[in-house]
């Protein structure tokens, strides 16, 4: 086990390296930041000290290695737009991100599964084919159309929620619903399937021999060894949410990571971005590690294989 | 008798003005009517072109201008319906006729919103303060280049000094008093710092701040008894939206009182009887460049029969009535209505001619048309889609090349762009003056060397023109000098639409303005 954990410890680290090195690449790739940063109407000599400053004149390893010593110390550099540490703006934004996440994953939860599990027990039944038609909505209609319908139905025809906004519970729940539509739509297909799964074992058979009720052979024996496959992409799919979804927050004018992320392409603020991109990979990176890991403690076989 | 007559004559015209005064609600009604009521703003437009929110002075762009006119006051100001300067904080101003120097008298009596009175320290510190580099400021590079000194005379009278005389620094000085060139008070900048004056800022205007969430909303308050004009309306609550449609959907369902309009929604709007369009007028004035003139390399462009055969190409209202729902004004000229020496007459766009641009491409020596490079931004997506089929019809084939937004201003700037091109300008803000409007993008960083020496020329005599006959005569001369050479071709002149529900009552957006301002002339129905 210490050995597994070990080896993918490693392998993150690779992973979260190669990481710099294309963002440090890409920004660079992009054009000289400095002419990039600079207003239009900037001298040669304003662009020229900026370029000194920036430090982009020195050789491009040392440039690598300033940038990787920097983000080790939590430096993501200066914002260009808000004049501040970008990690400082990241931090202003990520309890937005993380409520409308934790609300979106509750949502996917609280609908994706129970439609999943009951859709599997009672396969090829009407349930089931609505769970399944629910499943295609959800991973064919794109998310800013799932919004602005919401939108025009709850706000505009019923008036019954706000629009857009941050403010009350009421302002959560069409971004939040919006949000959590596809990742529903994935987590039910996925319940379903590791259900039927599960539930085609003999030990479930078994179980059903012994006299265990259909609730505890379902629920108890059947889901329980379902859950890995959900765990992960559950997982996964918060990690997403949480680096920010640009069509939701930007549609519900959710002042989240997404939106921050577009504000700085606009404003052409790359060491925003850049930050931005950075603590997502890094995001990734750890939940992939983890779940890993999860994955080995429960299921021995993993480790070995 | 006699003097108990008097005396009672005396008592009844004493007692007069208190008998008839609640009949006559025209009389000082004007001055001592307070504000009242709360309108919500939505646009797509904040503070993302400031670089420390909320510091007027660290502006780099023109979309913060409506929360800078809210709280911040200038020296001068502009008619909301002619576009014409105003005295503001200064009451008036004058030139040096060497072109050396402007002076400034100062308003008497006039406070900012923590009490400190305004002086002409607090005018040299704010300029100073503009002009510092560590501000990165977009206008000022330019101050720094030409103003030598601030100098104050006496506590109202201020004079700006140049390092030596330029007419063309004074078309476009009195445009930056206005817009970027805020007024703040010294001693409380110096008290709280640079970073407290953004975290609190204090102004002059019509408007103070109440609460400020950057690139998420801002309140702001009526100023009671303001030198210029107290609001009629006392809370505006200004919402940063970037979506279209719920900026759409925010209105319809009474979230916002006015908003910024997507054209696309426009026809959507128009029989709704809960809402009214109102218009800025001649924002900017879309034009094609003909980037390859300013490259040594032959060009078919560089023909003037082909650069006509391309302008008769362009069927400029068909495309406006299809994709414009009255946005697009189809222009012949590289003046806006609001300068001098406009002349609707002589503003007309080459008609559309495909026959006829085929024929002088013909005698051009291209019978078979040839290959170019089309350059453009996302924005103007659709205008030069359309556009480029109908350069194909006559043989110019473009190749479509959409760039992002930065990308294209830096290539432009840097004349890297090749072929032809969507050009912004040549006039923009509303500039009043008609050189300070076309400098940039005729003779400046936007013209890409793109000028002839006489158009130069003629940009040389309407900066040094004095009065306003002669500077209309001298704009005149230069709209024609600009057309003759064919450099750029005028398009269209883009109208910005607004939506307001009925609440409100009237609003005049400013000429020229794509972002609104002068809110204190906002009123609210049955208030």
């Amino acid at each position: 086990m210490q050995r597994y954990i070990l080896k993918r410890l490693v392998q993150s680290a690779l992973s979260l390296l190669a990481v710099t090195v294309i963002v440090f690449m890409l920004v660079r790739l992009s054009g000289d930041p400095a002419v990039l940063m600079a207003p239009p109407d900037a001298a040669p000599a304003e662009i020229q000290e900026m370029r000194v400053k920036m430090g982009l004149t020195k050789p491009i390893y040392i440039q690598y290695g300033n940038f990787i010593a920097d983000i080790a110390r939590g430096n993501f550099g200066q914002s260009f737009k808000w004049d501040k540490p970008c990690l400082d703006v990241w931090m202003e934004r990520f309890p937005n991100t993380m409520l409308l996440a934790g609300a979106a994953m509750f949502f996917t939860l609280l609908i994706g599964l129970p439609v999943g599990i009951l859709s599997a027990v009672k396969v090829d039944s009407w349930f089931d084919r609505f769970g399944k038609i629910f499943a295609l909505m959800g991973q064919s209609l794109p998310v800013f159309w799932v919004g602005l319908m919401l939108m025009i139905i709850f706000a505009v025809f019923l008036g019954w929620l706000p629009t857009s906004g941050m403010g009350s519970w009421k302002h959560l729940l069409m971004p939040a619903f919006t949000l959590g539509w596809a990742f529903m739509a994935a987590i039910t297909r996925l319940t379903r399937s590791s259900m039927l799964d599960a539930l085609d074992h003999d030990y479930i058979k078994m179980a059903r021999i012994k006299g265990v009720s259909k609730y505890g052979v379902v629920m108890k024996h059947a889901f329980k060894n379902a859950l890995i496959p959900i765990i992960t992409m559950g997982a996964l799919n918060f990690v997403f949410m949480l680096n920010g979804t640009v069509i939701t927050e930007t549609v519900f004018n959710w002042p989240g990571i997404g939106r921050l992320v577009v504000e700085a392409i606009f404003a052409r603020d790359f060491p925003l971005v850049q930050c931005c991109v950075l603590i997502g990979a890094f995001f990734f990176i750890f939940v992939n590690l983890f779940v890993d890991i999860l994955y080995a403690y429960i299921d021995p076989r993993i480790r070995y294989s | 008798m006699k003097k108990q007559s008097v005396f009672i004559l005396a008592g009844c015209m004493m007692a007069l003005p208190f008998v008839i005064a609640p009949f006559t609600p025209a009389i000082g009604k004007e001055k001592a009517k307070k504000p009242a009521g709360e309108v919500v703003m939505v646009s797509q437009q904040s503070t993302f072109e400031m670089r420390k929110a909320f510091d007027p002075h660290t502006a780099f762009g023109a979309t913060s201008t409506t929360l800078n006119s809210m709280v911040f006051d200038g020296l001068v100001v502009k008619d909301a319906a002619t576009g014409a300067f105003q005295p503001s904080l200064a009451e008036s101003w004058n030139i040096a006729k060497d072109w050396s120097s402007i002076s400034f008298k100062l308003r008497k009596g006039v406070k900012f919103h923590n009490g400190d009175p305004l002086t002409a320290k607090d005018v040299k510190f704010s300029i100073e303060r503009m002009m510092r580099e560590d501000m990165k400021n977009s206008i000022g590079f330019d101050l720094r280049k030409n103003i030598s000194k601030v100098e104050i005379v006496d506590d109202f009278n201020v004079n700006v000094l140049l390092k030596e005389p330029n007419p063309a620094f004074f078309a476009t000085f009195l445009e930056r008093c206005f817009e970027f060139l805020a007024i703040v008070p010294k001693d409380y900048v110096e008290k709280v710092g640079d970073d407290g004056f953004a975290a609190k800022p204090i102004g002059a205007g019509p408007f103070r701040i109440l609460k400020f969430e950057r690139d998420v909303s801002f309140d702001v308050e009526a100023v009671e008894n303001h030198h210029r004009k107290t609001p009629d309306v006392k809370t505006l609550r200004y919402k940063f939206v970037p979506e279209h449609s719920t900026r759409l959907a925010m209105l319809k369902t009474g979230e916002a009182d006015f908003i910024a309009l997507y054209l696309t929604h426009i026809p959507l709007l128009l029989k709704d009887p809960d809402i009214k369009i109102v218009w800025s007028r001649d924002t900017y004035c879309v034009t094609l460049v003909f980037h390859d003139l300013a490259h040594p390399e032959d060009s078919p462009f560089k023909n003037p029969l082909v650069r006509k055969a391309t302008s008769l190409a362009i069927d400029r209202k068909g495309i406006a009535d299809v994709i414009g729902n009255g946005t697009m004004e189809p222009w012949g000229s590289f003046l806006a209505p609001y300068h001098l020496g406009f002349d609707t007459k002589r503003n007309k766009p080459d008609p559309y001619n495909p026959a006829e641009a085929k024929k002088l491409l013909t005698q051009a020596g291209y019978p078979n048309g040839f290959d170019t490079v089309l350059t453009y931004t996302s924005t103007q997506k659709e205008r030069f889609e359309a556009i480029a089929q109908q350069l194909r019809d006559v043989g110019i084939r473009c190749k479509m090349d959409m760039l992002e937004g930065g990308t294209w201003s830096a290539s432009f700037v840097a004349g890297r762009l090749r072929g032809i091109g969507f050009g912004s300008g040549p006039w923009w803000s509303g500039r009043s003056h008609p050189a300070g409007a076309l400098q940039s993008h005729i003779t400046g960083i936007w013209s890409h060397k793109l000028a002839t020496p006489a158009i130069i020329k003629a940009m040389e005599d309407t900066e040094r023109a004095i009065g306003n006959k002669e500077i209309a005569a001298a704009a005149k001369k230069l709209d024609e000098t600009i057309i003759e050479a064919n450099i750029r071709l005028p398009l269209w002149s883009i109208h910005v639409p607004f939506a307001m529900r009925k609440t409100i009552e009237s609003y005049t957006p400013m000429p020229g303005f794509i972002f609104p301002m002068g809110f204190e002339s906002l009123k609210l129905r049955g208030k």
